[in-house]
């Protein structure tokens, strides 16, 4: 019967039990409101935050404030990491020169340098751009120098065959051809840049989402909880809707 | 029903039609009234305009898809699925590159449930045919194009087949791989005395290997036209024969692409 | 994004596409000093500029512990063990944890997305669900699980759980998806069951996806697990640094950073080589 339905409807059908699940288990008393608030126990605690705000802050200045963090760590580090990355691509001394601390950086858990950047920078915002700096670096890093490492030999001996020098091939084709993976090294590293600055601000903030959504749990509110995850994953998604056209709008010419 | 059951076909194809998802508004039809009769080692061409429905007319006989309209019959039995019999054979490779050269040819066989040592001496032996048989224990990805292409014909030869259906399989290929490829091609086809239909865009192909060419209009896909071709092989691409064929064969073909385009030129953006 | 993880996982050894093409003389420069000794020499000055700083007394020891002095933390901790646990015990809560959310989401996540990719019902009803929780910084469902299941193991397997299980749902329903067509064309023709087309087909052409959604799962997993255990642990290397801060022994916090990436870099490199191991066809189509 599910099969001649087509998947739109079978989206809405599966969304709409959840949404009955939840609207039953929750009116029912199954659950206390602690554990599961109802959607219309979550709806107003969604329009109280949105319009008193959560401990003298607004909701808007918690999320721009967490927003800014990102912002200053992705930026600062994929565009050290793009540069150093470059470099790694062309000249294999520099590659081998950085490789071990990028390999290195890249699958340690960022929180626990940020216990150590705490130390040595206090707990202000330095200590958690300069790991978001460092979350950022690696992804990016690896990104252009693969991106660099990929260009076509081909597409070199052509444009060396056509008498480019070779300030001319690095400008007019390594970069151009190494651009799409570079930009998809950027959203990869937004989006751990992301995760992390939550997480940090949920282990050491005082002001953000994250730590909103921390401080209203230590409070059992788990209305401003569930409101701010989901807060928390419609500024994920949206960031990377950003990243997305950016790299739509860069390398049209990378849609295969 | 049937007046007569067509024992001694190859494939016999009666009223053939093919609507795509029928009875939506996505319904797209394909082909219309395919009548056509194959016999035992016969090769057959068929040659239309891009999006005529040969691949579809090929999967109809090899029982992946059913015809919305009419009959298939092959060898006296109604086409009512795939059946070792009649194997497919595809244009870009499609062997499996988890698996050795051995291994791929041994497929169907392993499919079919044969013992391992039965599996690796067909392998063996279908190989040599098609003059593989060191490239046993190699990967595909170690193989040149056409070498990939002839093991692809080993693997559709290892099931002894009845009925080859090629689509397309020598369109990658270089021109001079290629026409080494349809001299071998016709060798393997006359030592297994299986009967060949064959889709192709090139009108060389088709005078160089058809016993019989079939044109199809544009769609939906219908006969135009049956060319039976009965020079001698090896064929001489420059004799004066080949060259009418030729002429003739292009002049059925370019009617329909121009048909096809201004259709498609007509179509609202 | 899955596919970038393939290309750096994959990352080739040294060898720059030598944009400037070395004229004359280059050669046998290169041929005096090797392209691997600058890593040697990177990592050697490193380690004498960190010994330099901290020991020269450039630096107050107590902010920047001397690599001698995590040296002696290391020896002292092995020996004595840390505020009641050992070295290895918080290593293996860490990795143990990491095992049951990790392997839990394997177990659950590729079967899920194996038939998400295969039918069309499946992925209709539950991708929506999928792509919602893709984007969510996992250490924001912590606060609910705590709430849910207490601060003990359970809610941090659930949340290395929650935190790999998308991942590799996503990865092995692309990676059904992505099936070549007419390889399934000719193991139907052959007359190949619809089990056996997907032992012998699907399987084997998903599993490249499969392998590099797993990689990418597990390192984020690490990332969490370690998080984690900041938030609420009572052992485990997460809760080591955590506590070594309370208590101002960096050269603790130190040490606890260099075995985290020595093991951060052993998992990835252990997922490569099973990669290598069971996928081998990867990248030969
Ligand atoms: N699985 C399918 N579902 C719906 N429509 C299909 C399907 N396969 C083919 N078609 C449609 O059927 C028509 C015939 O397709 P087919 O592939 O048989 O053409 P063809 O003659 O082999 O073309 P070409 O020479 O380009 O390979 C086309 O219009 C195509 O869009
Ligand atoms: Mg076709």
């Amino acid at each position: 019967m599910l099969r001649s339905l087509p998947s739109w409807a079978i989206t809405g059908l599966s969304a709409g039990v959840l949404l009955a699940l939840w609207v039953g288990v929750t009116s029912g008393g199954l659950v206390r409101d602690l554990f599961l608030p109802g959607p219309l126990d979550l709806w107003d605690g969604l329009t109280e935050l949105v319009q008193e705000g959560y401990k003298g802050r607004s909701l808007l200045e918690h999320m721009g404030m967490s927003l800014l963090r990102v912002g200053a760590g992705f930026l600062t580090g994929a565009a050290a990491g793009t540069l150093l990355g470059l470099g790694m691509g062309f000249a294999p001394r520099v590659d081998a020169a950085a490789a071990p601390f990028i390999e290195f950086l890249r699958p340690l858990p960022q929180l626990a340098y940020l216990v150590l950047l705490i130390v040595w920078l206090g707990i202000g915002e330095t200590s958690k751009i300069t790991m978001l700096f460092l979350a950022a670096l690696p992804v990016a890093a690896v990104a252009a120098r693969d991106g660099v490492r990929n260009v076509p030999p081909d597409r070199l001996r052509v444009a060396r065959a056509l008498g480019a020098s070779e300030w001319q091939v690095l400008r007019h084709v390594v970069l151009p051809s190494a651009l799409p993976e570079v930009l998809i090294g950027a959203r990869l590293a937004l989006g751990i840049v992301y995760g992390t600055l939550i997480a940090s601000e949920i282990i050491a903030g005082s002001n953000g989402i994250g730590w909103m959504i921390m401080d209203a749990g230590r409070f059992l509110r788990s209305d401003y909880v569930f409101a701010g995850i989901a807060m928390i994953g419609l500024a994920g998604i949206a960031i990377d809707r950003i990243l997305v056209l950016i790299e739509r709008r860069v390398v049209h010419w990378a849609g295969r | 029903m049937a007046s007569s059951v067509p024992a001694f076909d190859a494939v016999t194809c009666r009223g053939v039609g093919k609507v795509w998802a029928p009875g939506t508004p996505r319904a797209h039809e394909a082909l219309r009234d395919i009548d056509l009769a194959v016999a035992p080692g016969e090769f057959v061409v068929l040659l239309g305009p891009s999006g005529c429905g040969k691949s579809t007319l090929l999967y109809l006989i090899a029982g992946l898809q059913d015809a919305t309209m009419g009959e298939l019959w092959s060898f006296g039995g109604q086409v009512a699925g795939p059946s070792p019999d009649r194997s497919l054979i595809f244009q870009e490779t499609s062997l499996f590159p988890w698996l050795s050269v051995g291994q791929n040819v041994a497929f169907g066989l392993s499919i079919r449930g044969d013992m391992p040592d039965a599996r690796r001496a067909a392998a063996r032996e279908a190989l040599a045919r098609v003059g593989l048989a060191e490239a046993i224990d190699k990967r595909p990805d170690e193989l040149s194009g056409g070498m990939r292409q002839r093991v692809a014909v080993a693997r559709a030869l290892a099931m002894r087949p009845k009925v080859l259906l090629m689509d397309e399989p020598f369109a990658a290929l270089d021109v001079q791989t290629r026409s080494k490829m349809q001299d071998f091609l016709l060798d393997v086809w006359r030592a297994s005395a299986a009967s060949v239909l064959f889709v192709t865009h090139h009108i060389d192909e088709a005078v160089a290997l058809a016993d019989r060419v079939v044109v199809f209009t544009s769609r939906p896909g219908r006969i135009k036209a049956v060319v039976p071709i009965d020079m001698p092989r090896p064929r001489d691409p420059f004799s004066p024969a080949a060259e009418a064929l030729r002429r003739q064969l292009t002049g059925l073909l370019q009617d329909e692409v121009d048909r096809a385009f201004a259709e498609q030129e007509a179509l609202p953006a | 994004m899955v596919q970038l993880m393939v290309t750096s996982a994959a990352s080739r050894p040294a060898a720059g596409i030598a944009v400037a093409a070395p004229p004359g003389p280059a050669p046998a420069r290169q041929r005096r000093v090797p392209v691997s000794a600058f890593g040697v020499i990177s990592v050697a000055a490193m380690v004498l500029g960190w010994w330099a700083l901290s020991a020269g007394g450039a630096v107050p020891r107590d902010l920047l512990p001397s690599p001698g002095d995590v040296w002696a933390a290391a020896s002292d901790i092995l020996r004595n063990g840390y505020r009641g646990t050992t070295l290895w015990g918080n290593a293996l809560s860490t990795l143990g944890r990491l095992g049951a959310g990790f392997g839990l989401a394997v177990l659950a996540g590729v079967p899920l997305g194996l038939w998400m990719g295969s039918s069309r019902v499946t992925a209709a009803a539950l991708d929506w669900i999928i792509q919602f929780m893709r984007p969510l910084p996992p250490l924001s469902y912590m606060i609910l699980l705590i709430l849910w299941l207490g601060t003990g193991n359970l809610s941090k397997s659930a949340l290395l759980f929650l935190t790999a299980f998308p991942i590799v749902v996503a990865a092995s329903a692309a990676g059904v998806r992505g099936v070549n067509k007419q390889r399934l064309q000719v193991a139907l023709a052959m007359g190949a069951s619809p089990f056996q087309l997907f032992r012998h087909v699907v399987l084997p052409s998903a599993a490249p996806m499969v392998l590099t959604g797993l990689q990418v799962a597990l390192a984020a997993a690490f990332s969490t697990v370690v998080s984690a255990e900041l938030l609420a642990a009572t052992d485990g290397l997460g809760w080591m640094v955590i506590s070594a801060s309370s208590f101002l022994r960096n050269d603790v916090i130190v040490l606890c950073i260099l075995l985290l990436g020595g093991l951060g870099v052993t998992l990835a490199w252990m997922m490569r080589v099973l990669d290598r191991r069971l996928v081998h066809w990867r990248g030969r189509d």
